[in-house]
């Protein structure tokens, strides 16, 4: 059976029961000491699945869901403690450093906080050259060209008046599209996009989503997009996989997984989404509880302390990944 | 309008923060608040919404000052009482929620003396023992266990927390309660428990509620009547319905038509151009003027005063002008 | 004789004071404070640097005037036991103490600041061991070190600045460090990694760029802590040759001579180590409250 996402030609991201732990750090002594392997938070936990050329893939989840931690492995950043992350062909994590460096001509991250993604000290001119300054071979005046064309081309004009400007002089909404045009400027292939409108104002936020849009269709790219915001998930992706715990509890294309959700976590998601349509209040079910600590995750199927659908086989065992519809593919024990 | 049952009058509030710069964070908002409703104040960052919730409580302070206008709760001006008295109305007539409960408990304290200490606060003479009795009827209907009383802050979880910050609200039994942004910092399922549990308290403990948020979702979900505010002032104010269905103002108009909605099946989301003012140098005229689809050479000279537009219904625009004589 | 609490507390009695002279020198104080510090240090150094133009006699000359003598039109500072001249010995005695200022600074700088941006953007054992060792630097009382090291080695300046160095370091090493260990989980930090930026570049243009505000707090605390310090060898004997001009011989001195009513050494000599040390620290108060209002 073909992972989520996959068709018979290789894939452009291949993904494959990826697991990150990460240790809970110990005293020094501890560490000495100690005669059992520290604790971890098993933040990612077996996830597996594909993401073709072109696609806007949506990792959704809550905290700790581990969309975070996969999306960043993804994209090179935090090595797996288990897995492989196979790019274009090629397995990312076995690549020596001049092939790693090409990869991060192909690869770039927008992040959450447009504030913080920036260098106070640097001007945005700057900031959005880094990536060529590195990367190409770009001559500095050639640039300098570039980069304002870019600018430009991201909705930030005259370029000009923004070359020279330092971040905190910009509004939110502008500083996310610095963000976004400095990730752009090497030509990458593959974004990763890390809740890039949670804190932007609400009224900007379709803008920015817009301005993600054009971008991958004008430049072909491929976007995985974390967001906990299903809305937000709905518009921009044309699938979808749901996190809870470090592991995937449902793949689909966007359409079917909003149509006819499948898994009792999805189900809940998306009747705890407010519905900005006072016409469309109901009584809704939601599950008690938490999202449970990362350090010691329920054994079986990881949100069966919470689901309203329960039975004994969820508790012992670790329900597995399986195609119910084509292309429609949950982890729960009541389809298997 | 003033009727009988009207808890909460404000009537041409400004407050500016001053700190070399000036800032108009609320300028000449006007508002209601029936015993018993809810009403979602609503705006993005700048709007003005978290300033006006800490004027009603009177938490403005330097470099803060309440310019002009009139606050009045149950027949009282807020701003003519002395310090004194404000303390005596914060919390048993009037309480606030803020969105990181973290900063808002002491961790060295267990949760159940912040109630005690809360509740001493405002009657000396409560013995220990009715005050965690109290705490205990409160948290219940929370879901929190008795035991947790003697838990500290960090062994709860975020939703937790901004459960035992509900609950201390709710310990004097106040009127009002004025929630700010209470579940912006939580996960949607945890926000989805927690606003049920707030709508259910509300009932039971026949609250009123302004709640604060720039969720237009949550806004739909728990208000009766929605206030709209930008850039310090007020921009439209409706029955929830009305607001949805029909808003007369442009720029809730074009809010609404910006946000995704999972139940829209292919909504085309219509973005607004701009950014939201910078109240250190705002825009002349109308404020939302420079991002909006109807502005005209009038609304870049003139601010436009709010319009009645229906039952409880006004938003100030001049587009509307022609609508208050039909109205009034 | 000073003990090494005193030494070692002054300078946050200095920031204790320059705090509360803030307030007075009005809104937006820390530009004040700076303002103030700055004209001090300068007026300062321009009398040390042109020491030789401006001061009106030899300071080491015995017997120019009749000894103890009280400020007087001749000499506008007194005299001191040896009948020198108090004015030209005050313009003349900071020398010493300013460069053994700025070469321990010096030697701060070039040591404890790389060693706090590589340990702690490195991370992990490494950087715990490291710091482990800062901190038991950190704990030893200051003057005790430079006595040990200035009676095994001499003195001289580079002896003296290191001695106040080496106590120094840890100050820089943590402060820092606190932020280097912040920066480095920026966003911006990452995207300098996607954009291909090495460590070195790193380094360069995004972290050194975010922690120098920090530095330079410390820097001002460090020249005023130092000249404290050596002010305080001099006056326990451990400075320089009895015979120069230097603000803590003087203060020695001075104090012998107090009984005898002799109050102008004392208040001069003493009042310029103060004034030169408050220079410092006004410049480090009034930086650190412009760039860092939050902190305050």
């Amino acid at each position: 059976m073909l992972p989520p996402g996959g068709r018979r030609i290789s894939p452009f991201l291949e993904v494959n029961s990826l697991r990150k732990f990460f240790p809970v750090q110990r005293s020094l002594i501890a560490q000495v000491f100690a005669r059992s392997p520290p604790d971890a938070v098993h933040a990612v936990d077996g996830v597996t699945f594909n993401v073709e050329r072109g696609d806007v893939f949506g990792l959704v989840g809550e905290s700790g869901s581990g969309k975070t931690t996969a999306g960043r492995i993804t994209a090179g950043l935090i090595s797996p403690t288990e897995g492989h992350v196979t790019f274009d062909g090629v397995e990312i994590f076995s690549m020596g450093k001049s092939e790693l460096r090409k990869l991060r001509k192909r690869i770039q991250l927008v992040y959450q906080d447009p504030l913080s993604s920036l260098n106070p000290r640097m001007t945005i001119g700057d900031a959005v050259s880094e990536p060529l300054r590195y990367l190409s071979d770009e001559s500095a005046s050639k640039s300098r060209e570039h980069v304002s064309d870019l600018l430009e081309r991201v909705g930030l004009s005259p370029a000009d008046s923004f070359y020279f400007r330092y971040p905190h002089q910009l509004s939110g909404g502008q500083r996310q599209r610095v963000v976004i045009a400095r990730a752009l400027s090497i030509g990458p292939e593959y974004l990763v996009a890390d809740e890039p409108v949670a804190m932007v104002d609400v009224s900007v936020r379709a803008q920015i989503m817009d301005l993600l849009l054009t971008m991958q269709r004008e430049l072909n790219l491929t976007i995985l997009l974390i967001t906990h915001d299903l809305a937000v998930a709905k518009y921009m992706c044309n699938k979808i996989a749901v996190m809870y715990l470090g592991k995937i509890m449902e793949y689909a294309r966007t359409e079917d997984l909003f149509r006819n959700p499948l898994h009792p976590y999805t189900q809940a998601l998306l009747a705890a989404v407010p519905i900005p349509d006072p016409t469309k209040r109901s009584l809704k079910k939601i599950p008690s509880g938490e999202i449970p600590s990362a350090l010691h995750p329920p054994d079986g199927c990881v949100f069966n302390p919470r689901c309203p659908r329960v039975f004994g086989k969820c508790s012992i065992e670790v329900p597995s990944l399986l195609e119910r519809e084509p292309g429609h593919y949950v982890a729960c024990h009541l389809y298997t | 309008m003033r009727a009988v049952d009207q808890l909460l009058q404000v009537e041409s509030l400004s407050v500016e923060y001053r700190t070399g710069t000036l800032a108009k964070a609320v300028q000449d908002v006007s508002l209601n608040l029936k015993t018993g409703e809810t009403l979602g104040l609503v705006g993005e960052s700048g709007s003005g919404k978290s300033t006006l919730g800490l004027a009603v409580m009177g938490l403005i302070r330097p470099p803060g000052f309440v310019t002009r206008g009139k606050i009045v709760f149950d027949g009282t001006n807020l701003l003519t009482l002395a310090p004194e008295q404000l303390r005596e109305l914060r919390g048993r007539k009037i309480a606030m929620i803020f969105q990181d409960p973290m900063t808002s408990l002491n961790p060295v304290k267990k949760i159940g003396d912040h109630f005690v200490e809360y509740i001493h606060a405002h009657d000396s003479h409560v013995s220990e023992q009715v005050a965690k009795g109290r705490a205990k009827t409160v948290l219940e209907d929370l879901g929190i266990p008795e035991s947790r009383l003697n838990d500290y802050p960090h062994q709860f979880s975020g939703g937790m927390r901004q459960r035992v910050m509900i609950g201390l609200a709710l310990a004097l039994e106040p009127s009002l309660i004025i929630a700010d942004e209470p579940t912006t910092a939580l996960d949607v399922i945890v926000e989805a428990q927690i606003l049920q549990q707030l709508a259910n308290l509300k009932s039971k403990y026949s609250l009123s509620l302004i709640l604060i948020t720039h969720n237009m979702g949550v806004v739909a979900e728990m208000a009766d009547r929605v206030a709209v505010m930008y850039a310090g002032r007020l921009a439209e104010v409706a029955p929830v319905n009305s607001i949805f269905g029909t808003p007369r103002h442009p720029y809730t108009e074009a809010l609404l038509e910006s946000i995704p909605n999972i139940l829209a099946s292919d909504k085309v989301l219509k973005t607004i151009p701009g950014t939201p003012p910078d109240l250190t140098h705002p825009p002349s005229g109308c404020p939302f003027h420079p991002r909006c689809r109807y502005a005209f050479e009038r609304c870049r000279k003139e601010i436009p005063m709010p319009v009645i537009t229906g039952n409880e219904s006004e938003a100030a625009c001049f587009r509307l002008e022609g609508e208050e004589s039909r109205h009034s | 004789m000073k003990t090494t609490q005193q030494t070692r507390s002054k300078p946050q009695t200095l920031s204790a004071m320059s705090r509360l002279l803030g307030p007075l020198i009005g809104k937006g104080y820390g530009r004040g404070m700076m303002l103030v510090g700055i004209g001090i240090t300068v007026i300062i150094v321009a009398m040390s640097v042109l020491a030789p133009s401006i001061a009106p006699r030899d300071p080491t000359l015995i017997g120019l005037g009749l000894p103890n003598n009280p400020p007087s039109a001749a000499f506008p500072l007194g005299t001191d036991q040896y009948g020198r001249d108090m004015l030209s010995r005050i313009i003349w005695g900071g020398r010493f103490i300013l460069l053994v200022a700025v070469a321990a600074v010096a030697i701060c700088l070039v040591i404890g600041l790389p060693i706090g941006l590589v340990s702690a953007y490195k991370g992990g054992n490494f950087d715990r061991f490291v710091a482990l060792i800062m901190d038991s630097i950190y704990a030893f009382p200051s003057l005790v070190l430079a006595v040990m090291i200035i009676s095994v080695f001499g003195v001289t300046i580079i002896n003296e600045a290191l001695a106040i160095a080496v106590v120094y370091i840890p100050s820089y090493f943590r402060v820092v460090r606190s932020q280097v260990l912040s920066i480095k989980e920026m966003p911006y930090v990452d995207a300098a990694k996607s954009a291909g930026a090495g460590t070195p570049s790193i380094l360069w243009k995004y972290v050194w760029p975010n922690v120098i505000p920090s530095v330079v707090v410390v820097v001002g605390m460090n020249f005023a802590d130092s000249i404290l310090t050596t002010a305080g060898l001099d006056f326990i004997g451990l400075g320089l040759p009895v015979t120069l001009p230097d603000w803590g011989i003087d203060l020695t001195y001075g104090r012998q001579s107090l009984p005898l009513g002799v109050w102008w050494t004392i208040v001069f000599a003493g009042g310029m180590i103060l004034l030169a040390a408050l220079g410092f620290a006004l410049i480090s108060e009034g930086y650190a409250e412009r760039t860092n209002p939050k902190l305050r």
